[in-house]
């Protein structure tokens, strides 16, 4: 009998194990993506290459969390705070230095991802980009990008007398016979708010005659008389821009509808002109004085830290498989023309060649992907990429510096120096 | 000592717990619960929270450390000089919103009580503005006053010549100011307009007739029929607009970036500098600020407080 019963224990123990091993086999995992389509056919792709993800990974679930763009950045503080971040966001690299700076990030697994679809396949400048501050890992994994220079009209510039601005004055020149205020004409569409596309397009000028905002020990570089050339010349530029405080809506709205022939805009722009038909007269200039520098912002996959293993691992797996060239292709895709890809893999896919958008702006599709070789950010200085600058961004010091002096007619070497002391102290104290 | 006709609580003690359930406090206690737990949840707990962040610095990553800063974050509030000039401009902008929205409100609605043709119509689209979505009407606000093609300067410059420059509404710390105390009145007034309606419609005709009997004039007819009518109903509005006006972010932030407002400061803390311990503080400082307003206000506005 007692035999009998020891067979029986000892053949549910093994029942029991057996069925232990197969429940971890069969163990579903769930990571969530959040992302910042919220537009209903953008997530349809989405949703669309999830559902092919999972079919192909069977086990893993990936929950969609779209989030407002404006409101983005504060559902991200909230969910890392509650520790309830999602395994992959979808972030700008500027974003991913804050985040970054507060280890929010798996380095790893993104250098992983990274590996493993090859550092080859990306364009020239792009990995440079999105380094973190050692320069040692990437702050994510690259999908789609944008950038930003001077788009101008070339018959209006050519009936002027003008070809592309190839430094400062020769900018200044165009613009200026451009302005008659008394007729509602100005050269150039410039931000002045007080707003993150003011301090990009800024920074352009400064960057372009060598002023950052840090030297390469991390030393706040503001009032240097580089900063103040490109200060003072932004000054003179924007007086042949419309009155007031410029942000994306003024300078968008005057481009379009032909207040001014020249604006400082991101490649958001073009599917703008691709409707209203004047892709093939559309040209890109980049603000040059001792060098060339295009803004840029590259959008980036990363996986947050404090994962566990199995999550770790399928967010490893599902930006492998966003990167893929026929995923990432549709993902660029959702905002054709404006997204940029950044990636060979989808340059060569043939529903980006032969998008209609794309290919109604010609060469200069390509083009555009080639200037990430040219972009050049504020706090990135030679191979370090110093994330106090996602606060500095964040305190918006810089484009209140550049509003006070263009809207305000505020002094430029004070405001440097006052501008200094307040980033200064900004960084001491985080 | 006990009154003779109070029953006492002792015996009550020996009785099991469905007699217990039958005396009107533990009765009243069960019944109270669900909110008061829900309460607790909603409401205490935060504030218990939110109250210990104000002493600690906090990274944004919750796996790591916090430090413990004391006053900090309190000092570094009450040292700084934008701290005061935020509360300076915002207790202007909610002093003028409350009063401008409320007068509005209620002459609106003294001249909407009555009968006149299309009345149902007219008191739908006063409230429009109170209904329509803040985006929408900033973005209107945003096209109406845009220094190049805003129908503001259009019809104040190159129709009526009232200005040779046009000038720059959103730019100016003065005009952002006033336009932004504009747009709250024009927007929060049908609240006003709503309460004071219902309560108007529900005084009796024949206190105006006797008042008219008696040779009172229009004004005193305000002052001693409708006004001690309304009393209740305009101290809700006062409160419930000051607070909602102290704590505004969304339309002063999306309107313009030269009104430091509280709101603003207080996101711009939390959200654009990252620094969670000083904001937390700060909710504090307002809370208590809002709290000694409200509590001077009652006093002020209904003098015998709740009886």
């Amino acid at each position: 009998m007692n035999k009998k019963n020891t067979l029986l224990i000892s053949a549910l123990l093994s029942a029991l194990a057996l069925t232990g091993c197969d429940d971890k086999k069969t163990e579903s995992v769930t990571i969530e993506f959040m992302h910042s389509s919220v537009e209903q056919e953008r997530q349809a792709v989405i949703n669309d290459l999830i559902q092919k993800f999972e079919q192909q990974n069977p086990g893993v679930h990936v929950k969609p969390v779209p989030v407002e763009e404006d409101a983005y950045n504060t559902k991200v503080i909230t969910l890392a705070r509650s520790g309830a971040l999602p395994a992959v966001i979808e972030t700008s690299h500027d974003y991913a230095k804050v985040m970054d700076k507060e280890q929010l990030i798996d380095r790893e697994a993104v250098n992983d991802v990274i590996t493993g679809i090859g550092a080859d396949n990306f364009y020239d400048g792009v990995l440079r980009i999105v380094k973190t501050e050692d320069g040692a890992s990437a702050t994510g994994v690259p999908i789609s990008g944008w950038i930003q220079g001077i788009w101008y009209r070339k018959q209006q510039l050519a009936d002027a007398g003008f070809s592309e601005p190839q430094n400062w004055q020769q900018l200044l020149s165009i613009t200026t016979a451009f302005t008659h205020p008394d007729q509602k004409k100005f050269g150039i569409g410039l931000p002045t708010a007080e707003s993150v596309m003011t301090e990009q397009s800024f920074s352009q000028f400064a960057l372009s005659n060598g002023a950052n905002v840090f030297d390469a020990n991390g030393a706040i570089t503001i009032d240097t008389p580089e900063m103040q050339q490109a200060l003072g010349f932004y000054q003179q530029l924007a007086k042949t821009t419309l009155p007031g405080s410029n942000d994306i809506m003024e300078i968008k709205d005057a481009f379009m509808n032909g207040t001014v022939p020249m604006a400082v805009y991101s490649t958001y722009i073009l599917p703008a002109i691709y409707s209203e038909g004047f892709a093939q007269d559309i040209g890109f200039a980049v603000p040059t004085e001792k060098s060339q520098a295009v803004y840029g912002t590259i959008t980036s996959l990363t996986i947050t830290a404090g994962q566990t293993d199995a999550q770790r691992d399928a967010a490893k797996k599902f930006i492998t498989f966003m990167e893929q060239s026929d995923n990432a292709t549709r993902w660029v895709l959702m905002s054709p023309g404006a997204a940029l890809p950044l990636t060979k893999l989808v340059t060569s896919n043939s529903d980006w060649q032969n998008n209609p958008v794309v290919k109604a702006f010609g060469p200069l599709s390509m083009e555009l992907v080639q200037q990430f070789a040219n972009v050049q950010v504020f706090g990135s200085v030679g191979e370090k990429n110093f994330t106090s600058m996602g606060d500095i961004t964040g305190s918006a010091a810089l484009s209140e510096m550049v509003n006070a002096v263009t809207v305000g007619n505020k002094d430029v070497p004070a405001t440097l120096a006052q501008t200094q002391g307040r980033v200064t102290n900004l960084v001491q104290k985080r | 000592m006990k009154p003779a006709c109070q029953p006492s609580l002792l015996p009550a003690k020996r009785l099991s717990l469905g007699k217990r359930l039958k005396t009107d406090t533990a009765f009243a206690w069960y019944l109270l619960a669900p909110s008061m737990v829900l309460l607790a949840l909603l409401v205490v707990y935060p504030m218990v929270a939110n109250l210990q962040l104000s002493f600690l610095q906090l990274p944004l990553n919750p796996r790591l450390s916090d430090r413990f800063v004391g006053l900090d974050n309190y000092l570094s509030i009450l040292s700084d000089p934008e701290f005061y000039h935020s509360l300076w401009v915002t207790f202007w902008y909610t002093a003028l919103v409350v009063l401008g929205s409320t007068g509005v409100g209620l002459g609106v609605a003294l001249f909407f009580n009555r009968e006149f043709r299309f009345r149902k119509t007219a008191r739908s689209l006063v409230i429009l503005s109170y209904v329509t979505p803040s985006i929408s009407l900033v973005f209107a606000w945003k096209y109406m006053f845009n220094s190049g093609y805003g129908i503001v300067n259009w019809v104040g410059g190159d129709l009526l010549h009232l200005f040779d420059q046009a000038p720059l509404w959103f730019d100016n710390p003065g005009s952002s100011f006033a336009l932004v105390v504009l747009f709250a009145v024009w927007r929060y007034f049908p609240y006003a307009f709503i309460s004071f309606l219902a309560i108007l419609q529900t005084i009796d005709k024949s206190l105006y007739e006797a008042a008219e009997m008696d040779g009172a004039n229009l004004w005193q007819k305000f002052r001693m029929i409708t006004l001690p009518a309304i009393m209740p109903v305009l101290a809700t509005v006062v409160i419930l607009r000051a607070i909602w006006m102290f704590y505004m972010f969304a339309d002063v932030y999306l309107l313009t970036n030269k009104v430091n407002i509280l709101g603003v400061y207080l996101y711009k803390t939390a959200f654009a500098l990252n620094d969670l311990g000083k904001a937390a503080a700060l909710s504090v400082v307002l809370f208590g600020i809002i709290f000694i307003v409200i509590l001077l206000a009652r006093k002020r506005v209904t003098p015998h407080g709740n009886n």
